[in-house]
């Protein structure tokens, strides 16, 4: 879950590697000051969030984004997560598979195409003949159906519809 | 700002945050199976709940942080981490031996202080022949460890470059699969950098078994983790060995061995080997016998031999320095950081050895060597 938000936050691979290994040495290192009490999973992952903060100022570039806002709505997509059955974070997230399979065809290529064959937007845009942003706003709007796949199931609570 | 203009701004960043949450979810979905659940970082981690029981942890949190770790590649990096440096640190604080600790913590207090850097070699302990020193001094009599020998993608890792400063390090892949694959400590941050070529996929489609194998190898970040780490070990010291070097200088070595108390804790190696310098403490050469990676069959056994002991420029313990190509991002600092343009940085190391004690500035080792007999 710790990696799967740092990847929501950070775009860099290997530094999301890196923020990784920081984040784990840090709660090694503080342990003695979590509270048992309060739950595990959000302790961490506010380490988690105070590294990030610290690799973008260390690399002297914000996100495009309104941080805090984005954070705290991750926060609790992850909470939302976190409550649903299973041990491991491939548990609680089951039903992605069965998403992934209720996706049209086009749609579903894509995702096969960009994350499971790692080919970047702009090789599948000449694959496919068509405009590297037309590639990503298909992957956009293939995201956007398995987010709401996940809130049919049940996995995400849904967003309030815009006024 | 309305309530209608508010409400709008917020789905707009709650929009973003479940895009980019649910490229998280995909990217792992297909990077992360492979290994998911290593059970060696379990047992790695459930052997450090000893420090934790001091601080009054409890054992759910642990098996947390243990899975944590676990479910990734790094998890099993830092649990590589922690065994080898948990191997060299007991020995150096848990031991039997007064005598033995005290050279040892000579040879600590030098490896926080110099620049040293080390070679190494990563044999299947089935072909193990020749002990480490053999090969720091070549003119020993030796058998032949490499001749038919295929390398999995592991010991691809065999000849890599580890240069410690303290607690800084970077490690580098050296072979032809390995090359341009980094990863370090510059005292503030650990990072990595990936291959300079890009890595055979395995038939599954995850990610190379290669880079992942690269970060569950060894590295010692001695000065962070020697505090928490305790193990145990007993240490002797063998005796007194002589060897020479390639050009004929004689060297007195101390040999100390290290053997598991609780051969039951496989994931710490079985038995160190250490050759220490007689006269300054330096660590020489170390092997590491009984080592697992993951759910391998078979064991390891990794060696440290000491190459140079050259002063490295500061920026070399920065990932800058190492970035495989340019279009990573920032100039390639090698190329201009150097003892001079045009020359490789770092300088090659004299072949095949350096000479023992290269002169040094306050270097009072030659008044307290100890004459010795041709």
């Amino acid at each position: 879950m710790v990696l799967a938000m740092l990847r929501s936050m950070v775009y860099d691979k290997n530094a999301v590697d890196d923020l990784f290994q920081e984040t784990m040495i840090t709660a090694w290192r503080t342990l003695d000051r979590y509270d048992e009490e309060r739950p595990f999973g959000p302790w961490l992952r506010g380490i988690a969030r105070f590294q990030t903060l610290a690799y973008y100022r260390k690399v002297k570039r914000l996100p495009t984004f309104d941080h805090a806002k984005v954070v705290n709505h991750l926060e609790t997509r992850f909470d939302e997560i976190a409550t649903r059955p299973g041990d491991t974070w491939e548990e609680k997230i089951d039903a992605l598979d069965d998403c992934l399979q209720r996706l049209p065809e086009d749609a579903r290529n894509i995702v096969v195409l960009h994350y499971e064959q790692d080919l970047t937007t702009e090789v599948i845009a000449t694959r496919l003949r068509t405009s590297r942003e037309a590639v990503k706003k298909r992957l956009q709007r293939a995201r956007a159906r398995l987010t709401d796949c996940f809130e049919r199931k049940g996995l995400f609570h849904k967003l309030e519809p815009k006024s | 700002m309305s309530d209608a203009q508010d409400r709008e701004i917020r789905n707009a960043d709650e929009n973003l945050a479940d895009d980019l949450l649910m490229d998280a979810i995909l990217q792992g979905h297909h990077l992360d199976q492979q290994g998911s659940l290593d059970a060696r970082v379990q047992r790695v981690m459930a052997d450090v709940n000893a420090p934790a029981s001091r601080l009054g942890i409890s054992q759910r949190l642990h098996r947390q942080i243990s899975r944590q770790l676990s479910a990734h590649r790094w998890g099993t990096a830092i649990a590589a981490t922690l065994i080898l440096a948990a191997g060299l640190a007991t020995i150096m604080t848990i031991s039997t031996t007064p005598t033995a600790v005290a050279s040892l913590d000579q040879t600590l207090r030098l490896i926080e202080r110099e620049d040293l850097t080390f070679r190494i070699e990563l044999t299947k302990e089935q072909t193990a022949g020749a002990t480490t020193i053999d090969r720091r001094f070549p003119r020993r009599e030796r058998p032949s460890r490499r001749s038919g020998r295929s390398a999995p993608p592991i010991e691809q890792f065999d000849g890599a470059a580890l240069h410690v400063r303290g607690p800084k390090y970077v490690l580098l892949g050296d072979r032809v699969l390995a090359r341009g694959l980094a990863k370090g400590f510059d005292g503030e941050t650990h990072w990595t950098n990936g291959p300079s070529e890009p890595a055979p996929r395995k038939d599954s489609g995850t990610r190379s078994p290669l880079i992942d194998q690269f970060f569950e190898f060894v590295t010692l970040d001695l000065h962070e983790l020697i505090r928490d780490l305790r193990g145990g070990y007993d240490v002797e010291i063998l005796g007194l060995e002589s060897a020479l070097t390639s050009d004929g200088v004689e060297r007195q070595l101390v040999h100390h061995r290290a053997n598991l108390r609780d051969a039951s804790q496989t994931r710490l190696p079985l038995q160190i080997d250490l050759w220490t310098d007689a006269d300054t403490g330096r660590l020489e050469a170390m092997d590491c016998h009984g080592v697992r990676f993951g759910r391998r069959d078979g064991t390891y056994e990794i060696s440290l031999i000491l190459e140079n002991d050259s002063q490295l420029p500061d920026a070399w313990f920065d990932r800058q320095s190492h970035l495989p190509d340019p279009d990573r991002g920032g100039p390639r600092r090698r190329d201009h950081i150097g003892p001079g343009v045009g020359d490789p940085f770092p300088p090659p190391f004299p072949p095949p050895f350096p000479p023992p004690h290269p002169p040094k500035k306050n270097d009072d080792r030659d008044r307290r060597r100890p004459t010795q007999d041709p």
